[in-house]
């Protein structure tokens, strides 16, 4: 028979029932302000955000001079003109290399404690293997004309490029490219039809894109949930916790926030106020 | 008024005068018979005032100076057509010190004129030459504007025109030519017609318009010149008021944890440009709650935007667009939007975000862990009074656990809004962590209760994930 014993081990109920306390539960407090994650502010700063859907705060900056960045929720990447940083969820950093220039592309494992980075100006692969980076011996394009758009690291065993294949009447179809990430596995690609960049890859399979109304979320099993949103007429997409995704408004300083949890979808603008 | 002086170059003693000195000054007019820092010339028996145009008037200020240790009493006057003290002298003049005073010129013939001015007994020969130029008037009058005549075109609204006739005559007995009509300064334009140069006989008149077209609610001044005279011309522009400016949110319900936002609708087209702010302040209905921090707009300045109005708008713009978002924060009190526009007093619009019950149902979750189960709420309460929960635990068939809720009383909530809310309002994330002695895949589900000054909510059995 299963029984719970009465007595929960929180802070919050601490002063009710003390000694049920366990050792350590102290160190974390039962109630806390609740965090979304980082966002990329309009000076290129790291920011944490607090807040619910329609309620945002951004704190502190923790990291000047981003150039990408990206958080799974315990997890952070980001990229600076010059390096590559992992971070965790309260900003510290755990570990940085030098990387070239110019921005990158970042998926997180579903478990969101190993991730990859795409190092866009010199066509390179780094994995975060949970505590250092490591290179990663794949050729993310099969030739110049493709643009690796978004990337995504399903298993620990495979990555998932994004990329568009140019052809001599322009901008091509969108593909999605399976690459092994050791000596076994066969490379295999498929089209990815009616999706349009920017698009963003989230480690619970969803692809996040958009269309003349607004943003798309397409599930796994090709379900699409549409957004209605006024979107920018230039825009990238980072993830920002495991269900939140940001939308930066490359032309302005604008800010918005994608929530893509299955029933609680929702488009938002984050602050970008600054004091008077 | 110009003052004008001329210094003949023959200069006689004045030895009737003892310690008096009387000198012609010149330099810029300052006002009715006053100049800054004048040049002094001493006079000598005879003094030319010039030629003057008939019907204008020329004014020559004199200074009577005291070289010696006592006050002398000074006596003027002046005899002869066209002459005229403007403004006499004290009537003595202190040691080592002046006294000033002026005489105008104004021909009303065509002639020669000569006047006497005596100063303490001594005299000194005024000589003026009237000219034959032709008269300005305005339309309807028969009097001629002086030199330097100031012409009111009265207050006009901004794009609308007021025309002003003026006609050209010639009283002389030769023909006069008017070889330039010049109008210049922002606001005032010659009406196209006027032939140039103009012959005009004994006689006869030549008509002329002047327009005052202002396009701004300001004072305006502008010149006349025809030929080497000079009138001043002024206006008053006037603008039309701001037509009514409404504050209006895209949703009028008043609630914590929305984004709405603001436009400014006009009541009519405008017919000027202006500008504004809009404001915004926050009084909670919490008690020792000073503020909340996310209560405010989500671009620009946190809690004050521009407002501008544009000629032809139908809305306004705020913050350079045609609407501007603001969160409504997670504490209940009242939103207040000030409009502030030009010449117009202020107005306001609330929004009131009234206390509620506390939200269980949208970032919710359980999940089992090793030896115990975890349950998360991620909501708000804009009451900061949360004080009571409880949980019921159910197996996996939906019946509840024998053992019966579990019920809580604390001041956890307290605690955390007292240190808290003044960075983050009234949201919060709880976790709860149960120790379970036994199988946790047999807890099937779970409901919390939570309980403010608003009442209490009662979340839906929510399933337990791994």
């Amino acid at each position: 028979m299963t029984s719970l014993t009465t007595k929960p081990w929180t802070t919050a109920l601490l002063f009710v029932l003390p000694v049920l306390v366990l050792p350590g539960a102290w160190a974390q407090p039962a109630i806390t302000p609740p965090k979304l994650g980082f966002v990329e502010d309009s000076s290129r700063a790291l920011r944490p955000v607090f807040g619910l859907a329609g309620n945002f705060v951004l704190g502190p900056s923790v990291a000047p001079k981003i150039v990408s960045q990206a958080f799974s929720g315990s997890l952070g990447l980001l990229k600076t003109d010059s390096s590559l940083a992992a971070f965790d969820s309260r900003g510290k950093l755990l570990a940085s290399i030098d990387a070239a220039p110019g921005p990158a592309l970042f998926a997180f494992s579903p478990g969101g404690v190993t991730a990859l980075a795409y190092i866009i100006s010199d066509n390179s692969l780094v994995e975060w293997r949970g505590n250092s980076f490591a290179p990663v011996a794949v050729n993310c394009q099969e030739s110049s004309a493709d643009t690796v758009l978004a990337l995504a690291f399903p298993t620990p065993f495979e990555a998932s490029l994004f990329v568009q294949r140019r052809t001599v009447q322009g901008a091509g179809a969108l593909w999605e490219v399976h690459l092994p990430l050791s000596a076994f596995g066969t490379v295999s690609q498929n089209a990815l039809v009616g999706v349009r960049a920017p698009l963003l890859a989230l480690p619970s399979g969803d692809l996040v894109y958009w269309d003349a109304d607004g943003i798309v979320v397409r599930k796994p099993d090709a379900s699409e949930v549409h957004i209605a949103a006024s979107l920018p007429a230039s825009f990238s997409l980072q993830q920002m916790k495991l269900d939140w995704v940001q939308l930066t408004d490359l032309n302005g300083s604008a800010r918005f926030a994608i929530h893509t949890a299955l029933g609680r979808e929702g488009f938002y603008q984050l602050p970008s106020s600054n004091p008077e | 008024m110009i003052i004008r002086a001329l210094l003949f170059a023959s200069i006689l003693p004045l030895s009737a005068l003892a310690q008096l000195q009387v000198y012609v000054a010149s330099g810029t007019a300052a006002g009715t018979c006053s100049l800054v820092n004048p040049t002094l010339t001493l006079v000598g028996s005879t003094l030319s005032v010039g030629t003057v145009a008939i019907g204008d008037t020329v004014e020559t200020q004199f200074r009577v100076q005291n070289t010696g240790s006592t006050s002398v009493p000074l006596q003027v006057s002046l005899s002869g057509d066209g002459f005229a003290i403007d403004a006499p002298p004290a009537p003595n003049v202190p040691p080592n010190a002046e006294s000033a005073f002026c005489v105008d010129f104004t021909p009303t013939v065509l002639a020669s004129y000569s006047a006497i001015l005596d100063v303490n007994g001594n005299n000194i020969t005024l000589l003026g030459q009237a000219a034959a130029v032709a008269t300005v008037t305005l339309s309807g009058s028969t009097t001629p504007l002086p030199y330097g005549a100031t012409v009111g075109f009265g207050s006009v609204a901004v794009g609308a025109s007021q025309t002003q006739g003026f006609v050209l005559s010639n009283s002389a007995n030769t023909s006069v030519t008017v070889t330039s009509v010049k109008v210049s300064g922002s606001g005032f334009a010659l009406v196209a017609g006027l032939s140039l140069p103009a012959d005009i006989g004994h006689g006869q008149s030549v008509p002329f318009q002047v327009n005052f077209t202002p396009q701004s609610g300001t004072p305006y001044q502008g010149t006349l010149t025809v030929d080497s005279r000079s009138f001043i011309l002024t206006g008053q522009g006037l603008a039309p008021p701001l037509p009514a400016a409404t504050i209006v949110f895209a949703s009028s319900v008043g609630a914590s944890k929305q984004q709405n936002s603001i436009t400014i609708p006009l009541a009519s087209a405008s017919q000027v440009s202006g500008t504004g702010t809009l404001s915004m302040a926050f009084q909670p209905s919490v008690a020792g709650v000073a503020d909340d921090p996310a209560i405010q707009f989500l671009t620009g300045p946190l809690r004050k935007a521009t407002v501008s109005i544009a000629i032809g708008a139908t809305s306004a713009t705020i913050g350079g667009q045609p609407n501007i978002a603001f969160q409504t924060g997670t504490t209940a009190g009242t939103i207040t939007l000030t409009l502030t526009l030009e010449n117009n007093p202020p107005q306001q619009t609330t929004l009131t975000i009234p206390p509620a019950l506390i939200n269980l149902t949208d970032e919710v979750t359980a999940v089992r862990i090793p030896g115990a189960l975890n349950v998360a709420f991620s909501t708000f309460d804009n009451t900061h009074s949360a004080s009571q929960l409880a949980f019921t635990f159910y197996d996996l068939k939906r019946k509840p656990l024998s053992q019966g809720p579990i019920n809580v009383e604390t001041n956890a909530f307290q605690l955390y809004f007292e240190n808290n809310a003044t960075q983050y309002g009234g949201m919060f994330q709880m976790l709860a962590t149960f120790l379970v002695t036994g199988d946790t895949t047999q807890i099937g589900f779970v409901t919390a209760q939570i309980t403010n000054s608003a009442g209490t909510t009662t979340a839906q059995q929510i399933p337990f994930g791994n």
